[in-house]
C-alpha cells in the first residue's frame, strides 16, 4: 500500500515532471534553440510511481523521452534544462541536449535516442547488478516503438536465459493515437502481436499490463515485480497504457491543453478547452488528485502548497538554465575517450 | 624469457582479469579461441566464475554486445567474444551508436570498459560474407579503440590495457596468428595504445603492416634484403589511438612507403595511412605511396579465388619494386 507520505512525495514528483516540460515548451517558444524536445506529458504516473519504488543502488536507462524520468529521479532541474538548452552547467556539459540528458550519479547507466537500444543497455545493467548481487536492479525504460527493433526481442531473450534482474517498462504512449504522421504525429506499435505482452510472454517472461495514468495500479503491478526480482533474479515486463497527450510533437510540442490548472482536480468548470475530455479522462496528474482529494489524503490547500513549492523549484531551474554560458565553439573537441 | 602461443598469450590476460577484476563478466567465452577452445587456465575461470560468464549466449550478436555495454556501464567491465568480425556485423549499431559515444555525449559522465574481440580475415574454406576485415569501418565511427596485435607479447600487452581501460576496444584478430610462438614476458605486462612497434629497422623503405601482415611484410623484408634492399617493417598495432608520429618519423628516414592491410582498397586502413604521410611528409617522399590491399569486391570461397586477394610477401616486393631504384 502507498503510505501517505509516498503518496503525497508522487504527486509532487508528478507535477514537478508536469512542471518541468511546461517550462521546456515555454523555454522553445521564446527562447532561440535548437533541436526537438519529447515531452512526457500524460505518462508522468508511470515515472513518479516507478522511481518512489526503486533504491539508490538501482540502474536505470532511458530514451529520448528522458525529462520526466530525469528529473523524477531526482536530478537537478536546473540542469537538465541547461542541457536542453544546450549550456555549459548541463548534465552533458550541453552536448547532449533534450534527447541525451543523463545523470550517471542518479543512476541512469545510459540515456540513448536509439529506438529499443535502452532495452539491451538496461539488460547489460541488470547482469552487473546480478554479478555484485546486492539485490539491485535495472530499469529499462522504453515507448513502444522500441519492440519493434530486433534488439528489444534478442536482449530479453538474454534476460530470460540468463536469469538478469531487469524491469522492462514498455510506455506504451500511443493509445488513443488517431491524428497519424501527417500531423507530425508519430503513431507507433505498427506491430502484429495482438498485445506488447505476447512478445516477451512467448519468452517465458512474466507480463502485466497496466493503466499507466493510474498511479496505484502501477504501484501495484511494479512493486510486486521488483520485488520478486531482488529475490529471484529475473527479468519482468509491464506495459504501461497511457493516452497520447494531444500537443505531442516531438519537433513542435504545444502546451494544447494549456498550462496544468489543479482546479481541475476539485472544479469540474476548470476542465475547459478543445482537449477537455483529455485533462478530465487521462491526465494522471488530475486523475491521481481527485483519487487524494476523494479518500481525504490532500486538500485543496496541500495542492497549492505543492504546486507553489515545485513551480518555485522550476523558475529557480529556469533562472538557473538562462544564465548558464553557451558552449565554446571548441567544447565539443575533447573527451572522446575516457 | 618464456614462449607462448598468441592464443594463449591473449588467454593469460584475460585471465589474470577475471581473477583480480571481482566484478568483471566474460561473454561468449565457449569460442574464445575458435571451434576447439582448449585452454585449461580458461576453462578453469568459465568452470570457477560461471556467475559471471555467459559461456554460450544465443547467436544475437546485436544482444550479446549490448549486455556487455550496458554491463560495463553499470560498472561490470565485460569482454565480448564474437566468432568472426562478420558475425558482429549485426551488432555494429550497439558499437558505434552506443559504446562509441556514450562517453563523449554524456559530458564524461558514463564510461564504456567493454571489449569486444573477433576474428578477421581470408579463409580458403570461408565465403563472401566470412572473409571480412572490416577494421576501418569502426576506425570511421569514432570512440571505439581499434587493437589489431601481430605476435603473442603483443596481444597480451594490449589485451591487458584494454582489460584495464575505461573505453569500448574492438580487439580483431587473424586466425594465422593463434598457434604462432613467441617470447612473452612473465607477470602482468602492459603495452600503451597508440605506440607503434618496428618489428625490423631499415632505411630504404616503410611498409606499414597490420595483424598479420606484419609476418608477411617481415617475409617480405627477408627477401628484400637478399637483394640489399633494407625495409622497415612498422606494426602500428593499434590503429585507433594512431601512432601518426612513428609512421610520419620512419617515412621521413626512407622516403618511401608500401602499406600491406587487409582492409578492402576504398576509405581502407591503408588509405588512411597514405593520407597521413602524404598531409604530413609528402616534402619526404622520394616515391609515390602504394597499398597491397584487396580490391573492392566480395572475397570469394577458395584458396584459387583468393590468391588475387591475399597479401602475399611476392605482392610486397613488386611493389617495393616499383618505388625503389
Amino acid at each position: 500500500m502507498i503510505s501517505q507520505q509516498q503518496a503525497l512525495s508522487i504527486f509532487r514528483n508528478m507535477l514537478l515532471m508536469r512542471r518541468f516540460e511546461e517550462a521546456v515548451i515555454g523555454l522553445w517558444a521564446t527562447v532561440d534553440t535548437e533541436s526537438y524536445r519529447h515531452v512526457y506529458i500524460g505518462q508522468e504516473a508511470v515515472g513518479a510511481t516507478i522511481m518512489a519504488l526503486l533504491r539508490e543502488d538501482d540502474l536505470l536507462v532511458t530514451t529520448h523521452r528522458n525529462h520526466g524520468h530525469i528529473v523524477g529521479r531526482g536530478a537537478d532541474p536546473g540542469r537538465a534544462l541547461a542541457e536542453i538548452l544546450g549550456r555549459v552547467d548541463g548534465y552533458n556539459r550541453g552536448r547532449g541536449g533534450s534527447s541525451s540528458i543523463c545523470a550517471r550519479d542518479f543512476g541512469f547507466l545510459a540515456t540513448t535516442g536509439v529506438v529499443g537500444g535502452g532495452v539491451g543497455l538496461g539488460t547489460g545493467g541488470a547482469f552487473a547488478q546480478k554479478v555484485k548481487g546486492a539485490g539491485g536492479v535495472s530499469v529499462a525504460f522504453f515507448g513502444d516503438g522500441g519492440l519493434e527493433e530486433g534488439i528489444a526481442f534478442e536482449s530479453m531473450n538474454m534476460a530470460a536465459l540468463f536469469g538478469l534482474p531487469v524491469l522492462y517498462v514498455c510506455e506504451n504512449n500511443s493509445v488513443g493515437v488517431t491524428t497519424g504522421r501527417a500531423n507530425n504525429e508519430w503513431s507507433s506499435s505498427s506491430m502484429a502481436a495482438a498485445t506488447l505482452g505476447d512478445i516477451p510472454r512467448s519468452l517465458c517472461i512474466e507480463t502485466e499490463v497496466v493503466d499507466g495514468a493510474d498511479v496505484e495500479a502501477v504501484w501495484s503491478a511494479a512493486s510486486g515485480l521488483l520485488e520478486r526480482m531482488r529475490r529471484d533474479p529475473g527479468p519482468a515486463f509491464v506495459e504501461m497504457r497511457t493516452h497520447r497527450w494531444p500537443g505531442s510533437r516531438s519537433f513542435d510540442p504545444k502546451l494544447v491543453t494549456g498550462t496544468t490548472d489543479l482546479r481541475a482536480i476539485w472544479d469540474q468548470d476548470a476542465v475547459q478547452g478543445d482537449h477537455a475530455d483529455w485533462i478530465d479522462e487521462h491526465d494522471p496528474i488530475v486523475l491521481y488528485g481527485r483519487k487524494l482529494l476523494e479518500s481525504g489524503r490532500a486538500d485543496k490547500a496541500m495542492f497549492r502548497s505543492i504546486d507553489e513549492q515545485v513551480t518555485d523549484r522550476i523558475d529557480t531551474a529556469r533562472s538557473f538554465a538562462l544564465a548558464s554560458a553557451e558552449l565554446e565553439p571548441d567544447s565539443g573537441l575533447t573527451g572522446t575517450f575516457a | 624469457m618464456p614462449t607462448s602461443t598468441f592464443a594463449a598469450a591473449m588467454v593469460d590476460a584475460v585471465v589474470s582479469r577475471m581473477h583480480s577484476d571481482r566484478t568483471m563478466t566474460l561473454i561468449g567465452s565457449a569460442y574464445l579461441l575458435g571451434p576447439t577452445n582448449e585452454h585449461p587456465s580458461l576453462n578453469e575461470v568459465r568452470e570457477k566464475y560461471a556467475d559471471r560468464v555467459i559461456d554460450e549466449p544465443p547467436i544475437s550478436e546485436s544482444a550479446v554486445a549490448a549486455v556487455a555495454i550496458g554491463s560495463a556501464m553499470g560498472g561490470a567491465r565485460c569482454l565480448a567474444h564474437f566468432g568472426l568480425a562478420s558475425f558482429a556485423f549485426e551488432a555494429w549499431s550497439q558499437f558505434v551508436n552506443e559504446a562509441g559515444v556514450a562517453h563523449h555525449q554524456s559530458g564524461g559522465q558514463i564510461t564504456v570498459p567493454a571489449v569486444f574481440t573477433m576474428m578477421h580475415g581470408i579463409s580458403p574454406i570461408e565465403h563472401s560474407q566470412h572473409n571480412r576485415s572490416p577494421y576501418a569501418m569502426l576506425a570511421n565511427c569514432p570512440g571505439l579503440q581499434i587493437v589489431l596485435a601481430s605476435t603473442p607479447a603483443d596481444i597480451k600487452g594490449l589485451m591487458t590495457t584494454a582489460l584495464a581501460g575505461d573505453n569500448p576496444v574492438v580487439v580483431m584478430n587473424h586466425p594465422a596468428l593463434m598457434p604462432m610462438e613467441g617470447e612473452v614476458p612473465d607477470g602482468e605486462f602492459a603495452i600503451p595504445f597508440g605506440s607503434a612497434d618496428i618489428k625490423r629497422e631499415g632505411d630504404d623503405l616503410t611498409i606499414v603492416a597490420t595483424s598479420h601482415k606484419v609476418h608477411v611484410a617481415l617475409e617480405a623484408a627477408a627477401q628484400l634484403a637478399e637483394r640489399g634492399i633494407e625495409a622497415e617493417v612498422l606494426d602500428p598495432r593499434t590503429i585507433v589511438p594512431l601512432d601518426r608520429e612513428a609512421i610520419v618519423a620512419s617515412v621521413r628516414k626512407t622516403g618511401r612507403l608500401v602499406i600491406a592491410d587487409e582492409s578492402p582498397r576504398t576509405c581502407g586502413f591503408a588509405a588512411e595511412v597514405a593520407a597521413l604521410v602524404v598531409e604530413s611528409a609528402f616534402d619526404a617522399l622520394k616515391a609515390p605511396v602504394v597499398r597491397v590491399v584487396p580490391p573492392d569486391i566480395p572475397i570469394p570461397r577458395g584458396s584459387i579465388a583468393q590468391s588475387v586477394f591475399r597479401i602475399t610477401a611476392q605482392k610486397i616486393v613488386d611493389a617495393a619494386d616499383v618505388i625503389v631504384g
